[in-house]
């Protein structure tokens, strides 16, 4: 058929397309992981290799030996996680009242939800530096958590309720047909089907614990609590970055959240769903 | 069991829309009641009232004796099977059957019990470990309808369950409803726009339109003695024909054409007939089968048929009279050609009036 | 029960436990006395790594000297120390000691943020100082009365030269010299075209490092008045800014924008023969065991015969106002201890750092040390820097004129016109005092009569909430704890915010501030400035946005196919988003140095393109930018056209087969559609994102470089309050923006129904 070699050439392009922007996508966190190999802290070099001829794990090591990267990493994990267990559960009952309930003050909620996006965010920084500082919850985590599951709660309570708009609604109404009470229907129905969606809040409640420093600076004063941003930065002094060290525990912070990423692509596609509608 | 009547039910949308409008109806224990009409006319809504999906804006339900206005859905024990089938994708169809058992705490011995007497009974054994997706179609109607019949609930209530099948499958479980019901004797309330499915499966029929019900009746009363222009042309397929016109001296005329309502004929009861006629503009209906090509009947009109369809058991012939796309049921054994000119006849008695203004029924030929 | 909910209840129990748990690991708040009544007290500073592990030694010799006492110290980057600072003191709370160089001082002691520390330091003892090392200002309530507002345990922070002795033998003793040596060690040895060693290199860029060539010239940032008065349009200055653009365009002897960064980085490898750098830096360079390395004084002006002085400044120790007595006597006794002889020694032994002490100075090691010698003799030639809150408006505004001039846009006549005339105003602005007008009582009054007229007119939403609390209480239970949190951390500050902009809150009122009127306003819509960084902000985010969604969609539409390797694809393709965006964006920063940026080697290396000067020119620095961010964002809207695509029946494109309608039309007139509503809420919210984007201009233009040309609204906002202490004018500002970005969300939610799903 004539349509065969036309299709071939179809397939070339697109691979042709995706190669280009992969090396785009990539090229930045190999030039990263080429800083952290190279010895002595060079940051500038203008050989292009990807693996600099003298190359060592020296960074690597004194990451775990001469820094607290191990304390730092568990401190990070400890705030993401908790972070993304209340984002979770805050974004998975909020979205479902705002889905599929026409309570008063609704619409009010849909749009105080989407303009606290508006508001350029550091200059939220003060009033909530003093806020803490007033609930005594400075240095603490939960000073952490509290902000950063405000932070990542608008979006995901959108992404939230645009997932639930996707499950039909006869469901929920066969449920309670069923004998389910409502909390039951969401809990036993609603709630198992928009796991997708919760995925993909997760994930974004996760990411936003994990890789935010300019708060975490602000709220942790200890440098035992620091979280794994926090620590990075501290490797980059005004005057003496260490960057060896910086490329290092750059590339240390990605690997989980890139795993993370990997592992739930196939729910990023599917599960991430702001108001468009899918029967 | 038990019977379900409505009182005075009335369904108003917070934009102001009407969708129910002064409902009154009673089911007895045990029947099988079709609601049908076109889409928009409230049969869904007054369904799912009755099922408590939906808030009663005024009125009563009754469940037996029980005013069940306030219940829960899950309170009034009557089970639904709904037009997408509504299975919950994450469980597997024994899940799916025994879900309203488990919320309702039975024993496990008797929901396995239930479960499996209700997979016996349609057929589903093979398919109990299956996800709603892995099932097509009718199998998935099929444990829709168990998942209802599981529950022993009083009534089941079918929103246009059939809808969504194609349509081989549709006759085969319409079939299998009409013997389910015949087997179980549960009061059914049914919700369909088809009216073959209501003319087949219903005990009674009620006709809805714009929230307002038009009649109730036996599925043949309601074809033979429709209420009104409406449910006339509602019921019955292919529809039946209305033409416009007036009546003077017991003749119905409309354009060029001409028919004798009074004629003397064999038949009892025409002179009692002639003298009730009305005079004055009138809508005559007639329906697609009452046309004969046989002249032993009083003549219609001469048409020139537009469009032959041969079915084979039948002959559906197209054309046009005074201006009005009309349709006749020939027998299948018709030689008619697009273009025939053809002479029609219609039989004495075979015609309904409705009186212009009103749509109603003016004159019915009980015979 | 079901496996669902009990997930659901496992989430919840560890949420409450999580909360409990980091709840407790709270305790150890600030510093209280802890449990074995020991005095926790917190020390921030900003020592470079190096001089953290003499930090540490010297904490641990203090703790190990007595018991009471336990010392908390945390390294704060400069900028983040001062902010972080302030608004501890807002707050009422802070370490009780900072520790750093004495510019932030002048700020401090206006803001009144740091105590006097005389009650604790007995009259007789600062003799015992050096006169720059202990830092007396007048007490801002009463200027008579000087106040105790830092105890220096170093002098210094002073540029010298530093030289590879591999490459020179002797240092150069005039500036004469200095060019001729670096024009004989700037080398291109493969005859390339592109010099491999470059005779003199120093962070060129940065205002602060072109002081000692000004003093050298006999001029100085300040006039003589003892007053903070800018002094940049002296033939001094522009003589000095002319040799300085000599260096590069007549000479050669450095690398085109050069920065610290680079300069340090040459300079290690050995491809520099001098490079200008401060005292912090020295320590670095001479324990690096590849490197034959040795400190000089700067030379001597060869046209004045003056030799180049730098800004002297004292590093010591300041105490929070906040502090309470028996903290303060706990913090002060550890400030003894840091500036005392002994640990001053060790400093100076291990760091090469000056003491502050008297009895240090005729100490044998700063006699035999040939770094300490060469320290010292600079020190003496160098100029103490002005403890005043205005020295940060002289950086800001010399700055920008300077990157221009080193661009070659400005003659350096004119750039130090420029300077001059920013300083003057920029010094202005900074003591701007607004007093309250009358348009502050009309405001109180017109917000009374909205909050009012907004109760009446809701009243009957009350009632219905009344009501409809009995039909939906599921969902109000559902949607409270959300809308609580959000109420909390992000309704409140906004409200916060809205009454800081109409207040005088900035350097002059930081801590007694009060609501003035709408002079902020005024300001912002009076100043042309304003117009010009709004118009950069639209094109930026319609630019960004643009590019985000075509090659989103571009990526989309090729990924959406039965592909090998789909699945890598996208994973890889999702790798922009996945990485933190302060890792990625400071790589774009270092990919686009001129010199040894990947950007311009491999477009030099397989394209065969000029190199482009990205960071230092304006228009490129934006671009840069962009590019930066459009990386960032295009998996976002490709992974969203992704998910729509998947939900577009294969029926219509097939309909569309049968209809020889050529694949782009399939595209525009069934994809595109059918993506509307995925794509229209993501492109709401991209636009917001991308609007109120900080980061990357921050991180990728290194906070508005150059000449402050490349910012857009939220970084000028961020620039005008922790540059110029303007709180009052940068809450005015953000305001202007998020009204902004209300109107336009309304309004394009409102055209293209891009909500629907909210009404």
């Amino acid at each position: 058929m004539a349509e065969a070699p036309k299709s071939r050439w179809i397939a070339a392009t697109r691979h042709a397309v995706l190669m280009l922007f992969v090396l785009i996508s990539v090229y930045p966190v190999i030039n990263v992981f080429s800083v952290s190999l190279r010895p002595g802290n060079r940051l500038r070099s203008t050989d292009l290799a990807v693996i600099p001829a003298d190359w060592t794990l020296d960074s690597y090591q004194k990451l775990f030996t001469e820094q607290p990267f191990l304390q730092w990493l568990g401190n990070s994990l400890l705030v993401s996680l908790a972070v993304t267990v209340l984002g979770v559960g805050l974004a998975a009952t909020g979205g479902y009242a705002l889905s599929r309930y026409r309570f008063v003050g609704r619409k009010a909620s849909m749009l105080a939800i989407l303009t606290t996006q508006m508001f350029p965010a550091t200059m939220l920084l003060l009033p909530l530096y003093v806020m803490i500082a007033y609930l005594h919850l400075v240095n603490t985590f939960l000073g952490l958590l509290i902000f950063y599951t405000a932070t990542a709660l608008p979006f995901c309570l959108w992404q939230m309720k645009g997932f639930y708009d996707t499950i039909p609604i006869s469901l929920e109404e066969a449920a309670r047909m069923d004998g389910c009470s409502r909390w039951q229907t969401f809990v036993r129905v609603s709630l198992p089907l928009a796991v997708p969606g919760l995925v993909i809040t997760a994930l974004f409640s996760f990411m936003t614990a994990w890789s935010e420093y300019i708060v975490a600076a602000q709220v942790l004063q200890e440098r035992d609590m620091f979280t794994l941003p926090l620590g990075l930065k501290s490797f980059q002094a005004s005057m003496s970055t260490e960057w060896g060290l910086y490329a290092a525990a750059s590339i240390l912070v990605s690997i989980p959240v890139v795993i993370v990423f990997m592992l739930l692509s196939r729910y990023l596609v599917s599960g991430l769903n702001m108001g468009g509608v899918k029967e | 069991m038990a019977q379900i009547r409505l009182s005075n039910l009335c369904k108003r949308f917070e934009n102001g829309f009407v969708a129910v409008d002064q409902v009154n109806l009673e089911i007895a224990d045990g029947e099988f009641l079709v609601l049908v009409g076109p889409s928009g006319c409230g049969k869904s809504t007054t369904l799912r009232m009755i099922a408590g999906l939906e808030e009663v804006s005024s009125g009563d339900i009754f469940v037996g004796d029980q005013r069940i206005n306030d219940l829960e859905p899950g309170a009034r024990d009557i089970a639904m099977v709904f037009q997408n089938y509504a299975l919950y994708p994450h469980m597997t169809v024994r899940e799916n059957m025994s879900f309203g058992l488990r919320m309702r705490k039975t024993p496990k011995a008797e929901i396995e019990k239930r479960v499996a007497a209700a997979t016996q009974i349609l057929s589903l054994e093979s398919l109990l470990d299956r996800r709603p997706r892995q099932l097509s179609g009718g199998q998935r109607q099929r444990v829709a309808v168990g998942r209802a019949i599981v529950r022993q609930p009083k009534a089941f209530l079918f929103d246009e369950p059939l809808s969504n099948l194609d349509a081989k499958l549709r006759v085969q479980m319409r079939t299998e409803l009409a013997r389910l019901h015949h087997q179980l004797r549960t009061t059914t309330v049914y919700v369909t726009h088809d009216q073959v499915e209501a003319m087949t499966l219903g005990d009674r029929i009620v006709v809805m339109k714009d929230g307002v019900i038009q009649q109730i009746d036996t599925p043949l009363n309601v074809y033979q003695f429709p209420a009104n222009r409406f449910v006339a042309g509602f019921i019955g397929s292919p529809a039946m024909n209305f033409i416009d016109g007036e009546i003077s001296a017991g003749v119905f005329h409309a354009a060029e054409m001409r028919y004798p309502l009074s004629q003397p004929a064999s038949k009892a009861g025409t002179l009692e007939q002639a003298r009730t006629l009305p005079t004055g503009p009138v809508t005559l209906g007639f329906r697609p089968e009452s046309l004969t090509t046989q002249d032993n009947a009083p003549r219609l009109a001469e048409v020139r048929l537009e469009v032959v369809e041969q079915m084979g058991h039948e002959t559906i012939a197209y054309f046009s009279l005074a201006g009005n796309s009309m349709v006749a049921r020939l027998s299948g054994k018709s030689t008619a050609q697009p273009a025939d000119r053809i002479t029609l006849h219609l039989p004495v008695g075979d015609w309904h009036l409705f009186a212009r203004e009103t749509n109603r029924h003016g004159q019915q030929p009980r015979l | 029960m079901n496996r669902s909910s009990s997930v659901l209840l496992v989430c919840l129990a560890c949420g409450v436990i999580a909360v409990i748990g980091l709840g407790a690991t709270g305790c150890s708040n600030w510093s209280t006395a802890s449990r074995s009544g020991q005095q926790v007290i917190t020390l921030w500073h900003q020592m470079t790594v190096g001089e953290r592990k003499v930090l540490d030694q010297e904490v641990a010799r203090f703790h190990a000297s007595q018991s009471q006492i336990r010392v908390n110290t945390l390294y704060k980057e400069t900028e983040e120390l001062r902010s972080g600072f302030q608004a501890a003191a807002l707050a009422g709370t802070g370490p009780e000691l900072i520790f750093g160089p004495s510019d932030s001082l002048g700020a401090f002691v206006t803001m009144g943020v740091v105590q006097d520390m005389s009650p604790w330091f007995d009259q007789s003892r600062v003799a015992e100082f050096i006169p720059q090392g202990l830092t007396f200002l007048a007490s801002p309530t009463e200027p008579e009365r000087p106040v105790l507002v830092q105890i220096g345990d170093r002098v210094g922070n002073h540029l010298a030269l530093v030289y590879n002795r591999d490459l020179i033998s002797s240092p150069p003793a005039t500036t004469d010299e200095l060019v001729t040596l670096a024009v004989k060690t700037t080398i291109d040895r493969d005859h390339d075209g592109k010099t491999d060693q470059y005779g003199l290199v120093w962070n060129f860029v940065e205002p602060f490092f072109a002081v000692p060539f000004i003093t050298g010239y006999g001029g100085w940032v300040f006039d003589e008045s003892g007053d903070p008065v800018p002094a940049l349009d002296s033939p001094a200055c522009i003589a000095a800014l002319e040799f300085l653009v000599s260096l590069q365009t007549e000479h050669h002897v450095l690398p085109a924008n050069c920065d610290y960064e680079t300069a340090d980085a040459l300079f290690k490898s050995g491809s520099a023969a001098m490079i200008i750098n401060g005292d912090w830096s020295w320590g670095d360079y001479l324990s690096n065991p590849q490197m034959n390395v040795a400190i000089a004084p700067l030379p001597i002006v060869s046209a004045t015969g003056k030799p180049m002085g730098p800004m002297v400044a004292t590093k010591g120790y300041s105490l929070n106002v906040h502090a309470r007595a028996e903290e303060s006597a706990a913090a002060m006794e550890f400030v003894d201890f840091m500036t005392s002889a002994e640990t001053q020694r060790n400093f100076m032994a291990k760091l090469k750092t000056l003491p502050s002490r008297k009895s240090l100075l005729d100490d044998p090691l700063l006699k035999e040390d040939p770094t300490l010698m060469a320290s010292a003799l600079q020190m003496n030639n160098g100029r103490a820097m002005p403890v005043v809150a205005e020295l940060r408006a002289i950086w800001d505004s010399m700055r920008p004129h300077y990157q221009a001039l080193l661009a070659g846009n400005v003659t350096p006549a004119e750039a130090a016109r420029l300077m001059q005339a920013d300083a003057v105003s920029t010094i202005a602005r900074l003591n701007q005092d607004i007093q309250p007008n009358s348009t502050g009582l009309i405001l109180k009054l017109v917000a009374l009569i909205l909050t009012v007229t907004l109760l009446w007119f809701q009243r009957g939403a009350w009632g219905q909430l009344a009501h409809d609390w009995n039909q939906n209480r599921l969902a109000y239970l559902l949607i409270a704890p959300s809308l609580a949190v959000i109420v909390l951390t992000i309704v409140y500050p906004f409200f916060y915010n809205v009454v800081l902009s109409f207040s005088n809150m900035s350097l002059r009122n930081f801590q007694n501030w009060q609501v003035t009127g709408w002079q902020n306003y005024q300001q912002i819509f009076t100043e042309q400035k304003f117009f010009v960084v709004l118009l950069k902000t639209v094109v930026w985010t319609v630019v960004c946005v643009f590019l985000h969604v075509v090659i989103g969609l571009l990526l989309a539409v090729a990924l959406n196919a039965p592909l090998r390797g789909k699945s890598i694809y996208r994973v890889l393709l999702i790798l922009p988003w996945a990485i933190p965006a302060y890792i990625t964006a400071l790589t774009w920063r270092g990919m686009f140095d001129y010199e040894y940026g990947a950007v311009n080697l491999i477009a030099n290396q397989f394209f065969g393109l000029p190199p482009i000067n990205w960071l230092s020119d304006a228009t490129n620095a934006f671009i840069a930018c962009i590019i930066t961010n459009v990386w960032l964002g295009f998996p976002f809207m490709m992974v969203i056209a992704l998910g729509g695509m998947q939900g577009i029946p294969r029926e219509l494109y097939e309909a569309a087969k049968m209809d020889r309608v050529p694949r782009w039309k399939q595209f525009w007139y069934i994809t595109l559609p059918m993506l509307k509503p995925v794509l229209l809420p993501a492109v709401t919210l991209g636009t917001i994102w991308t609007f109120n984007n900080l980061n990357v201009i921050w991180l990728v233009s290194n906070s508005g470089e150059p000449s402050d040309k490349t910012h857009i609204l939220v970084s000028y906002v961020y620039k005008a309050v922790f540059n110029l202490y303007q709180y009052g004018y940068g809450a005015a500002l953000s305001m202007v923006i998020f009204v902004l970005l209300l109107l336009f969300s309304l309004l394009f939610m409102w055209r293209t129904k891009a909500t629907e799903g909210i009404h």
